[in-house]
């Protein structure tokens, strides 16, 4: 590992979003080399895929590339990772170590892990720790746990930043070429792309994500980068080793200090260089004993020592070797990710819209007032006859009111009465009375549909029906069959006895 | 059974406080109606509303027309339970410890922004308010009667608050809720107020002390004595079991919920000339009862509906009596 002491950044214990803006502070440094390397990958892919993409057509074409891009980011990550310790590597150098881990590359971020969420910030475990596959996921997931959602948010808020350069590039064209821009006819561009039209406009503006792509891809994996440091700074505790390793070359400088003082101070010490000085050896004499080591035997002579190597380079680099259908393959198998893909979207498009709806029934359901209001509703449709007021009632109200009082029931017969005079008016008027509903709601809900007599009819009715129920005060008999013919000429019913 | 000549002077008094609020309260019907109610219960009222709104002005209505001490203590975040029930004192002269009173000691006692005092202090006017005593050094002193206490809170600005807790709540009788007048009352207030009138005082001149402390415990009485049928002792249970069962309610009102409605209903029934309690009695007052005896389901409160919301719609669905 790297000497902690060259750190181009100040080893503490920073939190992600410090350690995201460390990231970023150090791909402003290194901006320039950062976006020619991302461009040294990009651009030839781009313009082999644009070359190809009769064969492959828009879509996949896009696709394609976008597929490739962590092979555009890990220049940019070996850069970094050099840079970081005040060792900047050239940028041949970088993509010499890209080439070299190009087949680790294909095994991981190429295949399965390239929906991974936390890309820039493992990249760190897994081309510079090369940690076996077994070991590697759970190294991730130490490295990564406190920090994916600061990470998260990052990364979709990049996203916005690539959509915005997009802008910006539409713009800088709009005023270098603003008779070609007007005309884009950006509909058939977003349409056409399973066709294999070849149309160089459309091209350009293709190319128009690889310039967004350089331009904000650098803080990607700069600050990915750094939150991966950073939790190791954390881990691995490099801001006390980073002090302790300053504490020897300190103390140094300090004794020397010291010397320096004592030698000042310590009188005659310049007599005793002077001694010193008569004991060393002439000129003449130097000069002899080097001619006598120059014209010696040994002196010259290269000796050569050979020794066993394990040639294990060797190897890998056979293996980077491309296979001339590899290419075949990967078209394959990109067809075939790019099918799943889709009908994955298509599944989530699913859920999304099934999630989303059954939310809106859930919220709906128990608790809002709107509901009860439906509850309400559907019982009001079903009619008077079956309304919890008026649901029990005989039909000839008037012959029951009137056995009740004969059998000495008046609050019977009152409550039969109110509860009749209800019925006949919700019939009568298609009128809707909650089942809460007070006597007074009940009078005032009357009172705006019903006729004067009924509404007199009514409210009589009611005083009557509340003096005799909640008064417990016994009402005159003569008076409740007044009310019973008054009832029947306001509510109808069976004819005077 | 409601004596006629009891019913009728307690009737004319309450009616003749509700005209003495309004020489001085412009508009706020409703509050001044529901305070009077809960006063009439002999219960103690919690009013809510933003600064301004006349609430401190109604306690001061209550205690002036009835001829009753009032104190009003300011609540804060320093305020001691001694600086409310009171404190034993040694006396140098008389070498012995003397009790000294609190403001507590009052007909009517206005907790104003009770919500800013810590729970220790709360508790100690609480006490006060169920036991109607407090104990000062071992010895128990009794309130005097009518003791009301109208405490009142602002629901904006909750920082550096305690709000009262649920069953701390329950203890109020009724919450009143004080909302803006209109624009004709605001305009009516901006004449008759700042009319020969210097700084932001209260002006209580339109008053006149319209019955006595006795007056006052005679409502009570009378309002307890109005009659109650069991199909409404029914209703009321009806209502407050249904705030348990409500799918948007997490915590329903207690039994003390339905002891305190049917309490105020008949105040209700008092306040509007019945001398029995209908179910329009218990439905139009319900809300101003259990509204701080509630608590809505967190989903319910993100969507913004508020206590009253609910009770309104609960109301619509409990059957009213009809047998």
């Amino acid at each position: 590992m790297a000497d902690v002491r060259n750190l181009a950044v100040l080893p503490r214990p920073r939190t992600a979003w410090q350690a995201m803006d460390a990231g970023f502070t150090l791909a402003r440094m290194h901006f320039i080399s950062l976006s020619v390397l991302w461009l040294c990958f990009a651009v030839p892919v781009f313009l082999l895929t644009a070359a190809i993409q009769y064969w492959l057509g828009w879509s996949l074409m896009i696709f394609f590339w976008w597929w490739l891009k962590p092979l555009y980011e890990l220049p940019i990550h070996f850069y970094l990772s050099r840079a970081l310790f005040s060792e900047p590597i050239a940028k041949k150098e970088a993509l010499k170590l890209t080439f070299k881990h190009f087949w680790l590359l294909c095994k991981t971020y190429l295949t399965y892990a390239r929906f991974s969420g936390k890309r820039s910030m493992s990249y760190g475990v897994v081309f510079l720790e090369k940690l076996p596959l077994k070991l590697r996921s759970a190294r991730i997931e130490t490295m990564t746990m406190v920090t994916t959602r600061h990470y998260l948010l990052m990364t979709v808020c990049l996203h916005i930043e690539v959509f915005l350069t997009y802008a910006v590039i539409a713009i800088v064209a709009y005023l270098f070429f603003p008779d070609i821009v007007s005309q884009f006819n950006w509909i058939r561009f977003l349409t056409s792309a399973e066709t294999a039209e070849y149309d160089p406009y459309f091209i350009a503006a293709s190319f128009s994500s690889v310039i967004a792509g350089a331009l904000v891809a650098p803080f990607y994996v700069a600050a990915g980068f750094m939150i991966y440091i950073n939790r190791r700074m954390h881990l691995e505790a490099w801001d006390i080793e980073h002090r302790f390793r300053n504490i020897t070359p300190r103390t140094r400088s300090a004794l020397t200090g010291t010397l320096i003082c004592l030698l000042c101070v310590l009188p005659g010490e310049k007599a005793m260089a002077e001694d010193r000085a008569q004991y060393l050896p002439s000129k003449p004499d130097v000069e002899t004993s080097v001619i006598e080591v120059m014209s010696s035997d040994d002196f010259g002579v290269m000796k050569t020592r050979k020794v066993p190597k394990f040639n294990v380079e060797k190897e890998e680099q056979q293996e980077e070797k491309l296979d001339p259908s590899f290419i075949q393959w990967l078209t394959d198998i990109t067809s075939s990710v790019a099918g799943a893909l889709r009908i994955l979207i298509w599944g989530a498009a699913i859920l999304f819209v099934s999630l989303l709806i059954y939310t809106l029934f859930k919220f709906k359901r128990p608790t809002s007032k709107s509901s009860h209001a439906l509850q309400r509703g559907s019982r009001d449709k079903e009619g008077a006859k079956s309304h919890p007021l008026t649901q029990d009632l005989p039909h000839d109200i008037v012959a029951t009111a009137q056995r009740f009082l004969q059998q000495g029931e008046r609050r019977q017969a009152l409550s039969v009465l109110f509860r009749g005079a209800l019925r006949a008016i919700m019939t009568e008027y298609n009128l809707k009375i909650t089942s809460g509903a007070t006597e007074s709601d009940c009078q005032a809900s009357v009172s705006e549909v019903a006729n004067a007599n009924q509404t007199t009819t009514f409210s009589a009715l009611m005083n009557l029906w509340q003096q005799e129920a909640y008064a417990n005060q016994p009402q005159d008999e003569q008076q409740i069959k007044l009310l019973i013919d008054d009832w029947r000429d306001a509510f109808g019913g069976s004819p005077r006895v | 059974m409601t004596d006629p000549n009891s019913f009728a002077t307690a009737h004319h008094n309450l009616n003749k406080l509700k005209t003495n609020f309004g020489q001085v309260v412009i508009g706020q019907e409703k509050t001044i109606d529901e305070l009077l109610i809960a006063i009439a219960a002999g219960g103690h009222v919690l009013i809510e509303g933003v600064p301004g709104l006349a609430k401190t002005l109604l306690a001061r209505c209550l205690a002036f027309s009835a001829q009753a001490s009032d104190v009003r203590i300011q609540f804060t975040p320093d305020l001691m339970p001694s600086d409310i029930v009171g404190h034993a004192m040694f006396d140098n002269e008389q070498q012995s410890f003397t009790v000294r009173e609190g403001p507590v000691f009052a007909n009517v006692v206005v907790a104003d922004e009770i919500n800013r005092a810590p729970a220790k202090t709360q508790s100690a006017l609480l006490e006060a308010m169920q036991e109607q005593q407090v104990s000062i050094e071992g010895e128990t002193r009794a309130l005097p009667q009518p003791f009301i206490v109208i405490a009142t809170q602002n629901p904006i600005e909750q920082e550096g608050t305690y709000p009262l807790p649920q069953a701390q709540l329950d203890r109020f009788l009724c919450k009143v809720l004080i909302d803006y007048p209109t624009a004709a009352e605001e305009l009516r207030m901006l004449q008759k107020i700042t009319h020969e009138s210097i700084a932001n005082q209260l002006d209580l001149s339109g008053l006149q002390a319209v019955i006595s402390v006795d007056d006052l415990v005679a409502i009570q009485r009378a309002a307890s004595f109005i009659t109650v049928d069991p199909a409404v002792q029914e209703y009321v249970v009806k209502i407050v079991t249904a705030t348990r069962d409500w799918s948007g309610i997490d915590i329903g009102a207690g039994p003390r919920g339905s002891i305190a409605l049917l309490r105020v209903a008949r105040a209700h029934a008092l306040l509007h000339g019945n001398e029995f309690v209908t179910p329009d009695n218990v439905k139009h007052i319900a809300t101003a009862v259990l509204r701080h005896r509630v608590q809505l389901t967190p989903d319910l409160e993100i969507e913004g509906y508020s206590p009253d919301d609910v009770i309104n719609n609960l109301l619509t669905t409990v059957e009213a009596p009809r047998t």
